[in-house]
């Protein structure tokens, strides 16, 4: 018996040491393993512009150095990753504008030194000013990289009459044919929106809530990725809900019928920015990549991508053709009472994300 | 319970019940060879997702990891599990029903607290995220399942064979290998086939505990969602069960001896 | 003691990487707010266990989640005994290897992808929703994705395989000889049934309804991507504490009134089988 234990046991050692020391496979080895080359690592979503053919082996050619990426599926994942054992080892983030300041508060990320940034001057004014990308000695904490909205989309051939406002969503003509965000901040900014609410920032969440409740009736499904919109809407079992410009950019594109507006009560808008971590092993090689992610070549590839952004480079927003910039649904240029996510305080983010869970399950 | 009849109903039970489960399957490769995205109709022919599959290698990189880990993870459950259901009917009474309670915590904690907390561990003890990491936490919240389904043989399974063998003069490896084992055997199967499932698919534990840069299949797939998965998952989908499948009908051949005493056994 | 020595190993790996993330868990229920990023805990508290009762919202969902858990469970059960019972009897025995590694063949693919599948074939003017319109039961325009049954429908097929093969293992234990006597002593199917099969079945049954309940009960993904404006299960309210705010002493609080409540309700289902089945 006891021998038969000494070779499980030893088996089982064997096989965890084993698989515990071997090799990564080939593709995969140890970030910084070999010393000379130098990795940087980022983190992004998926699909998103940086790890392209446009941007990553451009990058890993010009610098000679290798990029890897690490995805996250919430910008709340993204910082959790980052404190539990990220310091040290990830180099770039791409924090948006409800989290740059909150990064900057907890000294989650680093001034990056904009003298070194050959691009930073053609990178539109109105995102470089967004005050929440600096410290209060005016050190820049965030590079604008992509821009956007969050918006109402329709399906023109279903929806002939026109369409200006929210209220559309709580139309009893769409009930069971309507989606929503599943984002507690996109969701009260929204309906704070449609109430006309002065301060969307600061609404009333009694009468909020009373609105999500009324919402609910209406709606179909609370989406949280461009599947979750884009399946059921080209199923036909949506056809109007507030969207992500990008998915509305998609489906355009595509050549599916789909009409994405900006309401007369405003809209919800977003930048994201590259930012750089804490500790980040490769400061130098950092700045160059967000030098490189600003600049008219990753940023015309990035519009051509089909699943690209509305870039940040205003000189290559300028250059955009007019059949582009209806894709990217900038013409006309979105209105000026575009309501930013911004900063919240840890009470404020959990009170929001009480109530929106109480909405869901009420 | 031996009928003509009800075996029969029971096997086309059976099979109706196989043709559900793989009636998402046939959906799935029937769309990698769509041309329009989102399995909708018309359907047209392309081979366009199997084009893009391998020329982007991330997904067939990731994919290997998967089995690979998968495999690695399921095999140790096994032999870790089955010992610990040997060892553990020794034990007296209570200490059994502790360890019993024991091993299905993992099973009870929401994975992504128990990926968060382990997170935390490897970080004290200076593991961080590392394959040998990863592999522990897949380890843990797969064993369970092993433990229990072969601890579930030794409940109701007769050990008069094993003390006849004893008193026949066998050695305990002779016990052990030739009553033993092939009396557990159903269980140990089917516990690493669950482990190899589950581990195949923990998003959770994978996506806290791997090493920053390196993406396993359900990793790849729950980071893309946000901007829409392509057809060539569906098209790498396809090839994965295609391949399982051609191994398993092919070990099962390999396995079939011509003498085998199994042809005795009709359906009666 | 001795020969009880080959379970030392896991019972190793269940002390370090299983009972510390409960301990863990336990712990972190009680911090106020949250774990600063040095790992340092600011003061202990019972606050989050008196705001997850202090509105309706948790009590609701666990509720609710437990219904579907148990419903899910209950017609994996129907489901999967007739055909465990196939694989372990009625299968010739050299084919019985090859039929069961069949039942986790879909599983080699993502469960996400499988999700989809099961959405193109049920939603509007897809296969089943046509079938049925031909049949004139309902209108192919309209699906029955977005709704609680249509997440029932999905676990039932995502935990399937779990319960066919717990099943099986103890099946296929219940020797040929002891259904023959049965039956020559005269006994009837049920009664063969009811005092053979049935508690011969249990521990295999009982691994089965653990392994299919806790997981369902605590899903999140299948309810947010079918389960429509009402389809929120309790798994949801407990992820958002983590991936949408991080909250880590209220979400700790959540999973272990969950896990509590679990327990006891595996408890319950242990004592009625034991009971029902004469043990």
């Amino acid at each position: 018996m006891t021998k038969r234990i000494c070779i499980l046991l030893a088996l089982a050692l064997i096989l965890t040491s084993l698989f515990g020391c071997a090799p990564a496979p080939a593709a995969n080895e140890a970030p910084g393993s070999g010393g000379e080359i130098p990795t940087l690592t980022v983190m992004n979503w998926k699909s998103y512009g940086s790890d392209k053919d446009y941007s990553v082996p451009v990058f890993e050619e010009m610098y000679g150095c290798k990029v890897e990426h690490v995805y996250f599926n919430s910008l709340e994942e993204m910082l959790t990753m980052l404190q539990t054992g990220g310091f040290g080892t990830i180099d770039c983030i791409l924090p948006n504008t409800n989290y740059i300041r909150r990064c900057v508060e907890e000294g989650i990320i680093q001034p990056i030194d904009i003298s070194k940034l050959e691009n930073y001057g053609e990178l539109r004014e109105t995102l470089r000013s967004f005050p929440d990308a600096y410290d209060a000695d005016n050190n820049v904490y965030g590079v604008p990289w992509a821009w956007g909205t969050t918006s109402l989309g329709y399906n023109p051939t279903v929806i002939t009459e026109p369409i200006d406002s929210w209220s559309a969503l709580w139309d009893e003509k769409y009930a069971g044919k309507v989606a929503y965000f599943d984002d507690y901040n996109t969701a009260i900014l929204t309906a704070a929106m449609y109430l006309n609410e002065p301060d969307p920032q600061n609404p009333d969440l009694t009468k909020v809530e009373e609105a999500l409740l009324a919402l609910k009736a209406n709606a179909k499904t609370w989406w949280d990725s461009y599947d979750a919109y884009a399946k059921p809407y080209l199923a036909g079992e949506i056809v109007i809900g507030n969207m992500w410009v990008g998915s509305a950019s998609s489906i355009y594109r595509s050549g599916e019928p789909l009409s994405y507006i900006y309401p007369k009560e405003g809209a919800v808008g977003w930048i994201d920015y590259w930012a750089i971590a804490k500790d980040a092993p490769n400061y130098d090689l950092a700045l160059k990549w967000v030098d490189f992610m600003s600049s008219q070549q990753f940023q015309n590839g990035f519009v051509n991508d089909p699943e690209g952004a509305c870039p940040a480079n205003e000189i290559v927003l300028n250059e955009l053709s007019d059949d582009m910039k209806k894709a990217f649904f900038i013409y006309p240029e979105p209105p000026d009472n575009l309501v930013m996510q911004a900063y919240q305080d840890e009470a404020t983010r959990d009170a929001w994300l009480e109530l929106w869970n109480r909405v869901k399950a009420g | 319970m031996h009928s003509k009849g009800f075996n029969r109903t029971m096997r086309i039970w059976l099979y109706a019940t196989y043709f559900i489960l793989f009636a998402p399957i046939a959906v799935i490769i029937i769309m990698s060879f769509n041309k329009t995205p989102f399995g909708m109709l018309p359907f047209a022919f392309t081979l366009e997702w199997y084009e893009l599959l391998f020329t982007g290698e991330a997904l067939i990189e990731s994919a290997l990891l998967s089995l690979e880990l998968s495999f690695a993870v399921a095999l140790s459950a096994m032999l870790l599990g089955t010992a610990a259901a040997l060892g553990v009917q020794y034990l007296p009474r209570r200490a059994r029903s502790l360890f019993m309670a024991v091993n299905n915590v993992p099973i009870v904690i929401p994975w992504l607290v128990q990926a968060v907390a382990l997170l935390l561990i490897f970080n004290m003890t200076g593991l961080g995220r590392s394959y040998t990491g990863m592999y522990l936490g897949n380890l843990i919240v797969v064993l369970p399942y092993c433990v229990m389904m072969a601890a579930a043989r030794f409940h109701e399974a007769d050990r008069a064979p094993e003390d006849a063998a004893r008193l026949l003069g066998a050695n305990r490896f002779k016990v052990f290998w030739d009553v033993t084992l092939p009396m557990l055997l159903p269980g140990v199967v089917a516990g690493g086939l669950m482990a190899f499932m589950v581990c195949f698919n923990a998003f959770a534990m994978q996506y806290f505990l791997a090493p920053f840069g390196v993406n396993t299949l359900p990793m790849e797939i729950f980071t893309m969602i946000r901007s829409g998965y392509k057809p060539d998952m569906n098209a790498l989908s396809a090839l994965l069960i295609i391949v399982t499948l051609a191994v398993v009908l092919l070990l099962n051949k390999l396995n079939r001896r011509p003498n085998a005493l199994s042809n005795r056994q009709q359906p009666s | 003691m001795k020969k009880a020595l080959p379970a030392l190993p896991s019972a190793a790996l269940f002390l370090c990487l299983s009972l510390v993330p409960l301990a863990m868990l336990a712990l972190f229920s009680f911090v106020a707010g949250n774990l600063s990023p040095a790992g340092q805990i600011s003061g202990f508290t019972a606050a989050n266990f008196i705001r997850a009762f202090s509105s309706w919202t948790f009590p609701r969902l666990l509720g609710k989640s437990v219904l579907i858990g148990l419903l899910v469970t209950a017609i994996c059960i129907i489901i999967a005994y007739p055909a465990a019972w196939a694989l372990a009897k009625v299968v010739k025995e050299r084919r019985r290897s090859l039929m069961m590694s069949l039942v986790i063949v879909p599983f080699f693919t993502s469960q996400l992808l499988l999700i989809y599948a099961i959405m193109t074939l049920f939603q509007s003017k897809g296969l089943i929703m046509t079938f049925f319109g031909m049949l004139n039961l309902a209108d192919p325009a309209t699906s029955i994705l977005y709704s609680n049954a249509a997440v029932v429908i999905v676990l039932v097929y995502e935990y399937l395989p779990y319960m066919i093969l717990s099943l099986y293992t103890s099946l296929e234990g219940i020797g040929d000889d002891l259904l023959f006597a049965s039956r020559s002593l005269g006994a009837g199917m049920w009664f063969t049934f009811r005092r053979v099969v049935f508690p011969m079945s249990l521990p295999g049954l009982l691994s089965g309804i653990l392994l299919v309940l806790v997981p369902v009960t605590g899903s999140f993904v299948e309810p947010e991507l079918i389960g429509g404006a009402s389809g929120m299960m309790v798994g949801s309210l407990i992820n958002s504490q983590f991936s949408e705010v991080l909250n880590m002493g209220y979400g700790a609080a959540l999973s272990f009134v969950f896990l509590v409540a679990l327990a006891g309700i595996m408890a319950i289902i242990n004592r009625g089988m034991g009971r029902a089945a004469g043990v």
